[in-house]
């Protein structure tokens, strides 16, 4: 009797055991975030706290100032705080467009018609294009421009026509096509909208595109048999199975937008690094904060109807 | 009596009929809009592509000729044999290649066990992960790229280095610290990819496991036998991801590699868009520079078209999802 009670004891309970399993599969993730980044998350909120005194090559010394830091930063910078202001109410007519445009380019993608492949190829472009790899080489280009622009106005160099480098600015094209310069402003602008739209969005629509695929064929052969309609099929089939995905991309581009390095704050944040490590950590962290809160309102809204296939 | 059955069938065929006609109809219109559609946005993302592909064939004339609009009148590949040899292109295409997938598959199976864990595990410790894994995925690299020099130049795990070999490793100008941060789903945008598959297992009903465990199945069992198979269109996904973006990475390899070494930096100093020799003009240095970019990108175009079909694939087999 004591003996088999003492076996229940060491021995771990079957969905113990099971819990356990499932934790050597988080195994390299905390390896990973312990050893690697937890420290560079302290140190760097460290510093928010403190004032960083440079001495010399390479040494710095630290002094412990509290609160100060996020002080400046939210109450004496005149800009940071509405900076904020604005990223956050940019950002939610990106995230609805951006959605709605990979889900909807996702699902034409999905069904079978000619010429599949090559759009899909097509619209796989904005993602290797997501890193910056040929905004970057652009940026080279125009700083070649410069020099040159300059060298012309010198007089050392016969300026020339200045056409092929623009052409790949899509808006010198409509600005030739077009016939009045109302609709020439117009095309201009919301080529330029639907430009900034697809280029942000080629990632969700790759993952919705994964997401519909994982959609049983029988539910839908099921549907058919019942005489839904597309529509119905959409919105009571594809829909709900998706609606976990749209979280995702929901938070992937929540974080997109705000992390660019070409946002104001951002830019804001590596300027301030160059004077005040401590005030830029600060700003950062603060920034980060906003950016939790913000994917913590989203996420909380949408959760309530996303659908998940599982018993409660 | 059998005759007014009949013109009920009559009518009601011919009612058929004239609504088959209007679901055609219907049907050619929605297909029109939908190729409308798709060409205006292939249109927009292609058209500077396009510019930078017509331009990296036109000779030095052609450039400098004022009624050359995208058909260059002297056609040759002279601009790609340049950038080809500037860049060493098999060689440096080799390493990134070797350096992708390094990357790539480490990060899509850790990601996808580890997501796995945080769909299934019915624990308080899962939600402590998921916050620790929205951390990595909003604190963007960028701002941690002094501190990840530092991590890697003088490389060691809790003082074990040290202890043996009497110094910190220098891990630079090796593969060893992205393999290190694949290995440990803390790469790139990998807590994305740790939240795509966890949402994905989620929508997996649990009858399958409980199917498994029934039959005796262990954790590791049931996900290496079933659950994997299902996830392949997801994981692929994940894979194409990675592999692009470390492809076209410029910030890691930008720490842990010298300048040349992998096609996404090597693009950005090549020789010849950088020399002052006489006649490399403004024009011929963007349009060598555009062309090393094209150089770069194409491989990666052609690897989708070949494992976009792996997507589809999945489908037979991901049935049971749902």
């Amino acid at each position: 009797m004591s003996k088999e009670n003492n076996k229940s004891k060491t021995r771990l309970s079957y969905s113990n055991r099971r819990k356990l399993s499932y934790a050597v599969f988080l195994v390299p993730f905390l390896a990973g975030f312990f050893l690697l980044f937890l420290g560079i998350y302290i140190n760097s909120f460290w510093y928010s706290l403190n004032e960083l005194e440079m001495k010399g090559i390479g040494g710095f010394a630290l002094h412990y100032v509290g609160l100060e830091n996020y002080q400046f930063a939210i109450a004496t910078d005149p800009t940071f705080v509405s900076n904020i202001r604005a990223t956050v109410g940019a950002m939610l007519p990106n995230i609805i467009m951006a959605i709605l445009y990979s889900l909807m380019i996702a699902v034409i993608l999905n069904a079978k018609f000619k010429g599949r492949t090559v759009f899909r190829s097509i619209f796989f472009i904005p993602v290797i294009l997501a890193t910056g790899f040929m905004a970057r080489a652009d940026n080279l280009s125009a700083v070649f421009s410069q020099q040159w622009n300059s060298m012309a106005s010198d007089g050392t160099i016969e300026a020339v026509a200045n056409g092929l480098i623009d052409t790949g600015d899509i808006r010198d094209f409509f600005m030739n096509l077009s016939f009045s310069p109302q609709l020439a402003g117009f095309v201009i602008g919301a080529v330029d909208q639907i430009f900034n739209i697809v280029n942000i969005s080629g990632v969700q629509m790759l993952i919705f595109l994964a997401g519909l695929q994982s959609i049983s064929p029988s539910i839908y052969e099921a549907a058919d048999i019942d005489g839904c309609s597309p529509w119905e099929k959409f919105w009571l089939i594809t829909f709900p199975m998706i609606s976990p995905i749209i979280v995702v991309n929901v938070i992937y581009t929540i974080v997109d937008t705000f992390t660019d390095s070409e946002n104001i704050i951002m830019t804001q944040i590596r300027q301030q690094n160059t004077t005040s490590m401590g005030i830029a950590s600060a700003m950062a962290w603060f920034y980060f904060a906003t950016i939790a809160i913000c994917i913590a309102v989203v996420t909380w809204v949408i959760s309530r109807y996303v659908h998940y296939q599982q018993k409660d | 009596m059998k005759a007014a059955t009949a013109t009920m069938k009559f009518q009601r065929s011919r009612k058929i009929d004239r609504y088959w006609i209007v679901t055609k109809f219907k049907n050619f219109f929605a297909r029109l809009f939908i190729y409308a559609l798709l060409i205006i946005i292939s249109f927009i993302i292609v058209f500077p592509i396009i510019s930078k592909l017509s331009a990296s064939f036109m000779s030095v004339d052609d450039m400098y000729d004022r009624t050359v609009n995208f058909i260059p009148k002297h056609p040759n590949i002279d601009i790609y044999r340049t950038v080809l040899d500037d860049l060493n292109f098999v060689q440096t295409a080799l390493k990134s290649f070797f350096v992708s997938i390094i990357c790539a598959l480490p990060q899509t199976i850790i990601c996808a066990c580890t997501g796995y864990a945080l769909a299934k595990m019915k624990s308080k410790f899962t939600t402590f992960v998921m916050i620790l894994v929205i951390l990595t995925i909003i604190v963007p690299p960028q701002v941690l790229m002094v501190p990840l020099y530092l991590k890697f130049r003088f490389f060691d795990v809790l003082g074990i280095v040290k202890l043996f070999t009497g110094s910190e490793m220098n891990l630079m100008n090796s593969s060893w610290p992205l393999v290190i941060l694949s290995i440990t789903g803390t790469g790139f945008k990998n807590g994305i990819y740790i939240f795509l598959m966890r949402q994905f297992y989620k929508g997996v009903p649990e009858e399958l496991e409980e199917a498994a465990a029934i039959d005796g199945c262990s954790v590791f069992k049931t996900y290496f036998k079933i659950i994997l198979p299902i996830s392949i269109p997801m994981m692929v996904t994940i894979f194409i991801l990675s592999f692009a973006w470390q492809w076209t990475d410029t910030f890691y390899s930008g720490i842990f590699f010298n300048s040349d070494e992998v096609l996404s930096n090597a693009v950005f100093v090549i020789r010849s868009a950088f020399s002052d020799a006489p006649g490399a003009g403004e024009f011929y240095k963007t349009t060598v520079l555009q062309t090393g970019v094209l150089t770069a990108i194409i491989p990666l175009i052609i690897m989708y078209i070949f494992l976009q079909r792996k997507i589809i694939a999945g489908i037979e087999r991901s049935g049971i999802v749902g």
